[in-house]
């Protein structure tokens, strides 16, 4: 019996070491980390791989690049493909995805001193410079004139430290003894693409089968009927967003509007809580989703979708019309949207608005920040200036369906709906780009609570007036523990 | 002398085996929980680095207990109403539930290996994967609103699915954790009732007892002591549910399902959220699962000088 026993034991563990083995040796042969689809600049020939890389120059440095936005990747590995045929600097990307388990990784990177040479942030003045830790580029700029001059105004302005971040950061207890030591001019990091929120797209399949011309409407009351006639005729509902996500509505549609419809100073008034939302002037904003809701043009379940889930929902044919950003159609083309079934326009203007034809400067999305204190310092900053040079940016727009941070002097080298967004856009400085403190008022603690109401509204389980009635008591509260 | 020599040796070779294991609980263990309850009185704004954290006091507590913070305080006491609700729901459905499955279980005499198995199923299956099967159970286009529509209940379909209406999405979410939290439950009634001597049955049966009775008087005194642990377990999923709320709902709509602890990792990790308001947040759910765990100990513990039949 023991005998036996151990027979077996011998025999199981053979067997275990073996398979272990086994897959080990196959494990090895797997490439990339598979979160990024490969790109045409990646599928090159072997042999023709082989040949180049042994004709670039050859490096030991490998950079660390982290970002979260999955879309980006192809983007991303086709510059460094690029670089490394240039320099022999091999640059691996890792993406962390959602957002917040990126930031989680980030902010204890940096407490433990851990960050990667590269990291990718929401494009903002010093924002997740970490106290230092993010190599400061004003000398680098300042040096390399004809670098800089490549750069689309409104991006370097959108991460350029002001004096108007530092008096803000002076009355906010949330801002770091760092941050309000910070001077003007400073740079923490250099932007790869610009966007706007503010963006309609529609399904020309579906408007065309409801007998409409897919083609932008002149007023936000043109949008509503064609909504209208297309649930009429095809009974697929005009309109989805992401409903769960509180910011969409408030940052990508809602505040462009009620500045178009009010002008700047009742629209200033209004973000700075000295107007009510209940006020007829603002009451739209709800008004608008009750009407949308009790006529049956949003999709059902909309309160309940998150960004990707309501940009499936539009791609899928459910829905007419859907709101996003410039940043969106990537997302529509990475899920098999065919790019030639929408058409896009920035979202009307009321009729008698004050400013019906308000143009949106592009602003920076997407930044990348160098760690200071990593020992590839040098290396990272040449793969920034490469990725923001017009050929990098080129091979970063056109992989990545996002539109580049700098100036392409030949434009047919972008794809060509990269181009038609693109030329919808003012590079022009305007108010709305000159006072992004005042618009970002809708991503403060008390919007939460109209995001709530709307969904309430969206659900039919409040009135448009008792939400409104909730969010004013809420940005009372707010204004006078935040004077 | 040589005796103590050697026992002296012996603890030292016994301290240095579980060093390793005593120093892993102190860094990962001790230490972040007493890290974690000093944080709680500091305020770290979401995105700075600890060494910017600055000391409130009770001003966390305040905030989100006594309308401090007008708004947080309002999202707060919506979750923990909710908490409280599932709390509520498991025990109400979970223990009564749990215990009579486990009778019938173990008084059939044909099927029971496959009814546990089924019964036993949400214990071995991937969390996660079951939550998003439920989810598109419960999407508007989901099998329970085709059911209803296929059997001529349209009036009953949630049009915005059952966990996208306001009055549906709670209960909605009860009953995946309720489906949940059953086999742990079960498990531990079915384990109790194999111990209760089948003798007394029969000498019950011989005295003329009923059903009742001997529920009463056999069953229950050996079911009580584990009706303890099954309800602080339930009181523990109940306070302590993120998972579920996390990956179906996020809290939505409008807040509807928003639970504690999924506030505290909002508070945690998103834009506008305050490290040490989570913290705060986080061991005032730990000081309340506390003080209703004591109630059903002191409610179904065994009192001094009972005994059981």
């Amino acid at each position: 019996m023991n005998k036996a026993n151990l027979r077996i034991k011998r025999f199981a563990t053979i067997a275990s070491l073996f398979t272990v083995f086994a897959l080990a040796a196959c494990g090895s042969n797997n490439g990339n980390n598979g979160v990024s689809s490969p790109s045409n600049a990646s599928a090159s020939p072997e042999s023709t791989n082989e040949q180049n890389e042994s004709a670039s120059p050859k490096s030991d440095v490998k950079l660390t690049l982290s970002h979260w936005k999955v879309s980006f990747d192809p983007g991303f590995k086709a510059v460094a493909e690029a670089f490394k045929q240039k320099t022999g600097i091999t640059v691996e990307t890792q993406t962390t995805t959602p957002d917040a388990a990126y930031s989680q990784k980030l902010i204890a990177s940096a407490a433990a001193g851990s960050l990667p040479d590269i990291w990718a942030t929401d494009a903002s003045p010093a924002y997740r410079a970490f106290d230092g830790k993010a190599y400061e580029w004003s000398g680098e700029l300042s040096k390399d004139e004809a670098w800089k001059n490549g750069f689309l105004p409104a991006a370097l302005s959108g991460i350029t430290v002001a004096q108007a971040n530092i008096d803000a950061w002076a009355k906010d207890e949330k801002a770091s003894a760092w941050q309000k030591a910070t001077k003007p001019g400073q740079v923490y990091g250099i932007p790869i693409d610009v966007g706007a929120f503010y963006m309609i797209y529609g399904n020309k399949k579906i408007v065309e089968q409801a007998g409409l011309e897919a083609k932008e409407p002149a007023t936000f009351e043109e949008w509503v009927s064609m909504m209208k006639t297309v649930k009429e005729k095809t009974g697929t509902p005009g309109f989805v967003f992401a409903g769960n996500v509180g910011g969409v509505y408030n940052a990508w549609f809602l505040n462009l509007v009620d500045y178009m419809k009010n002008g700047e100073e009742s629209f200033t008034k209004f973000m700075n809580r000295e107007e009510k939302l209940s006020d007829p002037k603002h009451m739209w904003a709800l008004k608008f989703i009750e009407d949308l809701t009790k006529d049956g043009l949003l999709l059902p379940g909309a309160a309940s979708l998150d960004i990707d889930p309501a940009d499936q929902a539009f791609a899928q044919g459910k829905a007419a019309f859907s709101l996003g950003g410039t940043f969106t159609f990537a997302n529509l083309t990475a899920i098999g949207m065919n790019p030639d079934d929408v058409f896009s326009f920035r979202v009307p203007a009321f009729e008698g608005s004050v400013f019906p034809d308000a143009t949106v400067s592009p602003f920076p999305l997407v930044q990348m920040v160098v760690n200071n204190e990593g020992p590839n310092k040098e290396a990272a900053i040449e793969f920034v200036k490469f990725l923001t040079s017009e050929e990098g940016q080129v091979l970063y727009a056109n992989h990545a369906y996002d539109l580049p941070a700098v100036q392409i002097k030949d434009g047919s080298k972008l794809n060509p709906s990269i181009q038609a967004m693109a030329s919808s856009l003012s590079s022009e400085s305007n108010w709305w780009s000159e006072n992004p403190l005042i618009w970002q008022q809708v991503f403060k603690e008390d919007w939460k609570v109209f995001s709530e109401g709307m969904v309430k509204v969206m659900l039919g389980s409040s009135t448009a007036e008792a939400a409104a009635a909730e969010y004013d008591k809420a940005a009372a509260a707010y204004k006078k523990a935040n004077p | 002398m040589n005796y103590r020599k050697a026992a002296r040796r012996e603890a030292l070779a016994g301290y240095l085996l579980i060093a390793p294991a005593v120093g892993l609980f102190i860094v990962i263990g001790l230490f972040t929980v007493l890290f974690s309850i000093v944080l709680s009185f500091f305020s770290l704004p979401q995105g700075q680095l600890i060494w910017n954290a600055k000391f409130v006091g009770l001003d966390n507590f305040k905030d989100f207990l006594s309308g401090g913070n007008y708004i947080l305080s309002g999202f707060f006491r919506q979750a923990i109403v909710n908490n409280l609700w599932i709390a509520f729901a498991m025990v109400v459905i979970v223990i009564p539930l749990a215990l009579i499955i486990a009778v019938l279980l173990e008084k059939a005499t044909r099927g029971v290996r496959l009814f546990r198995t089924i019964f036993l199923l949400p214990m071995v299956t991937s969390s996660v994967a079951i939550y998003y099967v439920w989810q598109g159970l419960y999407d508007p286009t989901g099998s329970i609103n085709q059911l209803l529509a296929s059997i001529g209940l349209d009036s009953w379909i949630a049009k915005n699915g059952w966990i996208g209406e306001m009055h549906t999405a709670l209960p909605a979410i009860i009953v995946t954790i309720v489906w949940g939290a059953l086999p742990h439950s079960l498990i531990l009634y079915f384990a109790g009732l194999q111990a209760v001597d089948t003798h007394l049955y029969e000498a019950a049966d011989i005295d003329g007892a009923n059903a009742w009775q001997k529920l009463v008087r056999i069953t229950w005194p050996v079911l009580k002591p584990i009706t303890v642990i099954v309800m602080i377990m339930n009181l523990n999923v109940a306070l302590q549910v993120f998972d579920q709320i996390w990956v179906m709902t996020k809290g939505g709509p409008a807040g509807a399902t928003q639970v504690v602890n999924v506030l505290v990792y909002q508070q945690a990790f998103f834009q506008d959220g305050n490290m040490g308001v989570a913290n705060a947040m986080g061991w005032t759910m730990f000081m309340l699962t506390f003080i209703l765990s004591l109630i059903s100990l002191k409610l179904f513990g065994d009192k001094k000088g009972e005994e059981s039949h």
